[in-house]
């Protein structure tokens, strides 16, 4: 089990558009990247309680979405943690 | 006194000496050219423009001169020179107005840093700019030539300057560079244009440059606050089609379309930022420059 944690947040300058995503800055490589909205939600929850499995990510998810399952929001959680860990926003660690 | 105040062989002499300082606002460009077709093309497209004097401060100082040797006379060719040094390969010579206009495009984008330079074209109507950032062949000269014969104002319909402490952004009302078919077509829609004889087998095609309307000319120390992003994409008979485009991606379009946000950092991101903040973002597919118009008049009509 991988949990999950925001890394080096201050590395990067974000601009949130809500529904449409966000794009990020990474002060350190000069690099911008477009993150999608759901990643963006997922960064905020890690940022507020963190670290976090994405078991225990999707069951908050769900509980927001009303209407979703757990099971309906996991492979969206994991695309979107696997997005956040690309651009070096998250880090994961055993648990 | 403006560069169509002067008479043909005065004008010809001063540019051929090099003494011809054109105020582009916000640039001033050193000429000199010794090609007789570019010289004429200089007087017809950029009439309106002030000349200052040959004391006065330029930032880029720009020759396209024949090149020497027996070619001269069976092949002529001209070559760019930037601040005395040979610049690009040389071009047939018929093309000498034509890089002239490239390469004072190539200036602006490489040394004007005060600006995040966009490439796009940039169009303005009550204090408020369209952006139109695309990559060739999206139509993108062809609808500022036709907006900008139907209400709104030019800016520029290749490099957008975004002034990054005020976010305005910049233009220098210069010619619209038109190409292939979309010369035929801007002729059918506006006759009154004034168009450059076209040069075929340029590597970007047939062009002709187009005049900028007088009154652009006029205002074009005048800045304006962008309010619009518009993506065009011409496709043949296609109904026009206005819709959002996702913001976050506009943002990574525009910082692709920017010759310098790499250098700018990350005022360049914020600036960016400004500007999307500002901006509705609109993707914009079309087929035809009269619906096209009309979709604009209904955009400026927004509040």
């Amino acid at each position: 089990m991988i949990a999950w944690s925001p890394n080096e947040i201050s590395r990067f300058r974000i601009k949130d558009f809500g529904d449409d995503g966000a794009v990020v800055y990474d002060i350190a490589s000069g690099d911008t990247h477009a993150v999608d909205a759901l990643a963006m939600e997922l960064l905020q929850m890690l940022m507020e309680r963190a670290p976090r499995t994405a078991d225990s990510i999707s069951a908050d998810l769900a509980r927001l979405l009303e209407g979703e399952t757990e099971a309906d929001v996991v492979d969206a959680v994991d695309r979107g943690l696997a997005q956040l860990q690309r651009l070096g926003l998250v880090l994961g660690s055993a648990h | 006194m403006k560069v169509g105040d002067l008479s043909p062989d005065a004008l010809r002499r001063q540019v051929g000496e090099g003494n011809l300082l054109i105020d582009l606002a916000p640039f001033v460009a050193r000429l000199r050219c010794d090609v007789d077709s570019a010289v004429r093309n200089l007087a017809s497209m950029y009439a309106a423009f002030s000349v200052l004097p040959s004391d006065h401060f330029a930032d880029f100082h720009i020759q396209v001169m024949r090149e020497p040797g027996l070619r001269r006379w069976y092949r002529p060719q001209a070559r760019f020179f930037f601040d005395g040094q040979p610049s690009f390969t040389p071009l047939p010579s018929d093309q000498a107005f034509a890089m002239i206009e490239w390469g004072l495009n190539w200036c602006v984008a490489a040394h004007a840093h005060q600006y995040l330079i966009i490439h796009a074209a940039v169009i303005e109507r009550d204090g408020r700019a369209a952006l139109l950032p695309a990559p060739p062949g999206s139509g993108k000269s062809t609808l500022c030539a036709a907006l900008v014969h139907r209400g709104w104002r030019l800016l520029s319909d290749e490099l957008a300057l975004i002034d990054m402490d005020t976010g305005q952004v910049c233009g220098m009302a210069r010619p619209v560079n038109l190409k292939n078919e979309s010369i035929d077509v801007l002729r059918a829609f506006a006759p009154e244009a004034v168009l450059t004889p076209p040069v075929p087998d340029t590597l970007k095609g047939t062009v002709s440059l187009m005049r900028p309307p007088l009154a652009s000319v006029q205002r074009r120390r005048e800045p304006a606050m962008p309010a619009w992003i518009v993506l065009p994409r011409y496709t043949a008979g296609s109904p026009p089609r206005l819709v959002a485009h996702n913001r976050a991606r506009t943002s990574l379009l525009i910082a692709e379309q920017s010759f310098n946000y790499d250098i700018q950092g990350l005022r360049g991101f914020d600036a960016l930022c400004a500007v999307l903040d500002r901006c509705e973002c609109l993707q914009f597919t079309y087929g035809d420059l009269d619906d096209a118009v009309r979709a604009f008049d209904a955009l400026a009509a927004t509040h």
